[in-house]
């Protein structure tokens, strides 16, 4: 069943792929430039607005701070809003228009990568579709991945990142990724797949979509982020490390990441007024260097320490430092401290570019050993 | 709004149905000396003014109204109600809906109080208006704006309710520090799971029965309320003082360190004033294993 009740391209997309993905679904559009704005991001959820690429669409992660340590992964925004509804998604207090738009001009968009990564041959990028939105969550109606997974097929220095709360995978099941896609979920404790997570797939769903990518030889991404403190919180992550373990085979994970509960201070309200039933701005929370809010460190860490206990164990490496070897998943914090890489994993990258580096030394190491090994010179090291 | 013509009169009633508004609009509204304001309803003048005392034949300015509105349109303009509190224009207009029934009736009289006519708007003044009485009254007295009003508004109903009546009547906080404390009891109240849980956690009553002054229950209040809401911050910086104790330094040295725990380290101050105390700087690589531990301490691995 389709997510999207209303869809508007724009004359300059209409003979686009994406327009006849749509015709394909069956989905019905009208042809109108100048969309009216839509002030509420849910207000846009279920709209589809097909634009032209406009300005730079490849960014870095927005989320750079010199006091958390970032991958620095790079952004293309082909998608902004997204049919879920978390309640700690920062979209409810960052989008100007809540319409669901994407990209048409999917050319376009490829060019830009290409421009890019072709700048700097000797580099690896990874490229996440993510941003503003989920990479699969309207891959029925649009297609817009299998077109980018084909695509980032023939770029030999760049990987791309489709993460998803979705079990939307049958679409791609079939594509000639060659191991230039890495699928990637975010995944929760199943209480707050259940309570914060609305309208997302259900967490056996999703490692069900996850098995099935696995068994269709992709590399895939598992990011336990954001990591929320409740009662009993011990067990169900627990129980979700050992599925997600089971439900992949560890040599095609290609990184796996943590990361805890943290919005900029204005969400607390935004989150009580759009979810009252939602309890997750009451835990004890700190303003962090980045002006974020986040768990003061020792209950981040605690989370941290038992979460990576069990997948040490689950994964069968004691030494889980992604500086320690390229044998195993990359493993990393999302937006952490020095000193909390330092105290969990004994040491820590030197700079945000040296995590960068690392992200290429494993992927050159695991995957592509047909590229030449990262020079860390090449990542600014 | 039209002035229809000047007339002096004595001893005008108000109109039956202004009553109610009179009631919270009656102190913020400017006290005209020389003239009234009036409105003829039905072939009979009412007086819009709200003072006390009317001379003889005073002067009144009589004005043109609405009468779908009940003369609300002129009450508003002779009492200068763009300059109105939040809180009065939030009561007004929830006492017009009342009386009008009808949403679109009251959006017409807002911009007559300088709002924008907005249905958005109005359910924001209407939730306004519901805050308990204390509370609005505090409103009032603090001159609370409508920014301030609604961040209150968010909160459930039911604890407003119980601030107001158990709360709000023994301190006298500033608006700033009334939200924050609004903020960090709900916080702790969801938390708790109930407001019985909340007051045997908090002991509001020892408060209150061991403080007569206002700002010392207040500063007792967010002293407990803190280690409450930050009960992970509160236990290791405990700990960080316990350890520091251990160490036994001089008096010319003392420890600083970020007490929301976000940065690790401790800054080591030595303040010294005297040669003695520059002999006591080598205490510090006696104490080295100790100031190991306190570092030590700041990985948060042991609990």
């Amino acid at each position: 069943m389709t997510q999207i009740k209303q869809a508007m391209v724009d004359s300059s997309q209409v003979d686009s792929e994406l327009i006849s993905a749509l015709n394909e679904a069956g989905i019905e559009y009208v042809v109108q430039d100048d969309v009216d704005t839509q002030k509420h991001y849910r207000a846009g959820k279920k709209n589809l607005v097909v634009v032209d690429k406009k300005g730079d669409a490849l960014d870095t992660c927005a989320t750079i701070s010199d006091k958390y340590i970032c991958c620095n992964v790079k952004v293309l925004k082909s998608v902004s809003n997204c049919p879920y509804d978390c309640s700690y998604c920062f979209l409810q207090n960052y989008l100007n228009d809540g319409n669901t738009k994407m990209v048409g001009n999917d050319k376009a968009l490829i060019d830009e990568v290409k421009e890019t990564c072709f700048k700097e041959p000797n580099r690896i990028f990874r490229i996440g579709t993510w941003e503003l939105g989920d990479s699969l969550a309207l891959e029925r109606e649009t297609g817009q991945a299998q077109r980018l997974i084909n695509a980032f097929r023939d770029i030999p220095n760049a990987v791309l990142e489709l993460k998803t709360k979705s079990d939307i995978v049958d679409p791609i099941l079939a594509c000639d990724h060659q191991q230039k896609t890495v699928v990637s979920w975010s995944l929760n404790a199943n209480t707050i797949v259940e309570k914060q997570e609305h309208k997302t797939a259900r967490l056996q769903e999703r490692l069900q979509a996850l098995k099935k990518v696995t068994d269709a030889g992709y590399l895939v991404g598992l990011h336990l982020d954001p990591m929320i403190y409740f009662e009993g919180w011990e067990t169900d992550y627990e129980s979700l490390v050992r599925q997600m373990i089971e439900s992949t085979c560890s040599s095609q994970i290609a990184w796996i990441s943590l990361g805890s509960l943290r919005f900029n201070p204005e969400m607390k309200k935004k989150i009580e007024m759009n979810f009252p039933a939602s309890d997750i701005t009451y835990t004890e929370m700190i303003r962090g260097d980045d002006g974020k809010m986040r768990y003061p460190k020792p209950l981040r860490m605690r989370m941290y320490r038992h979460v990576m206990d069990v997948l040490s164990a689950a994964l069968g490496y004691d030494d889980l430092s992604p500086q320690t070897g390229f044998d195993k998943p990359l493993f990393y914090f999302c937006m952490e401290r020095w000193d909390v890489w330092h105290d969990l994993l004994g040491s820590s990258p030197t700079s945000i570019q040296d995590l960068d580096y690392l992200f290429a030394k494993s992927l050159q190491a695991r995957f592509f050993t047909d590229l030449p090994v990262p020079n860390p010179i090449d990542y600014g090291v | 709004m039209n002035i229809k013509s000047l007339q002096h009169c004595s001893s005008l009633t108000f109109f039956p149905k202004h009553q109610p508004y009179f009631e919270f609009i009656r102190s913020d509204v400017t006290s005209h000396s020389s003239f009234g304001y009036a409105f003829s309803y039905d072939n009979q003048l009412y007086c819009l003014t709200p003072f006390d005392n009317q001379g003889d034949s005073f002067p009144y300015l009589i004005l043109d109204y609405t009468k779908q509105y009940l003369g609300l349109d002129a009450l508003l303009v002779s009492c200068s109600a763009t300059c109105w509190q939040a809180v009065v224009k939030a009561q007004f207009l929830a006492q017009a809906y009342q009386d009008l029934g009808d949403r679109k009736h009251v959006l017409y009289l807002m911009p007559l109080m300088g709002l924008v006519a907005k249905q958005t708007v109005l359910s924001e003044y209407l939730k306004m208006a519901s805050l308990p009485s204390l509370l609005l009254d505090y409103a009032y007295r603090k001159k609370v704006s409508s920014k301030q009003l609604l961040q209150m508004v968010r909160f459930d109903l039911s604890f407003l309710t119980w601030f107001d009546s158990d709360v709000l009547p023994y301190i006298d906080p500033s608006c700033s520090v009334l939200l924050d404390l609004c903020e960090s009891l709900h916080d702790c109240y969801q938390r708790l799971g109930g407001i019985h849980l909340l007051v045997e956690s908090l002991q509001f009553d020892s408060i209150w029965e061991s403080y007569s002054d206002l700002n010392k229950r207040l500063s007792i209040l967010r002293d407990r309320l803190f280690k409450q809401r930050y009960p992970t911050q509160t236990y290791f910086n405990q700990r960080m003082k316990d350890q520091i104790k251990v160490l036994d330094l001089p008096d010319f040295m003392s420890i600083d360190w970020d007490k929301t725990l976000e940065n690790k380290g401790f800054f080591l101050n030595v303040h010294v004033s005297r040669l003695d105390d520059l002999q006591g700087l080598s205490l510090l690589s006696d104490k080295q294993s100790l100031f190991e531990t306190l570092l030590q301490e700041m990985t948060y691995d042991s609990d």
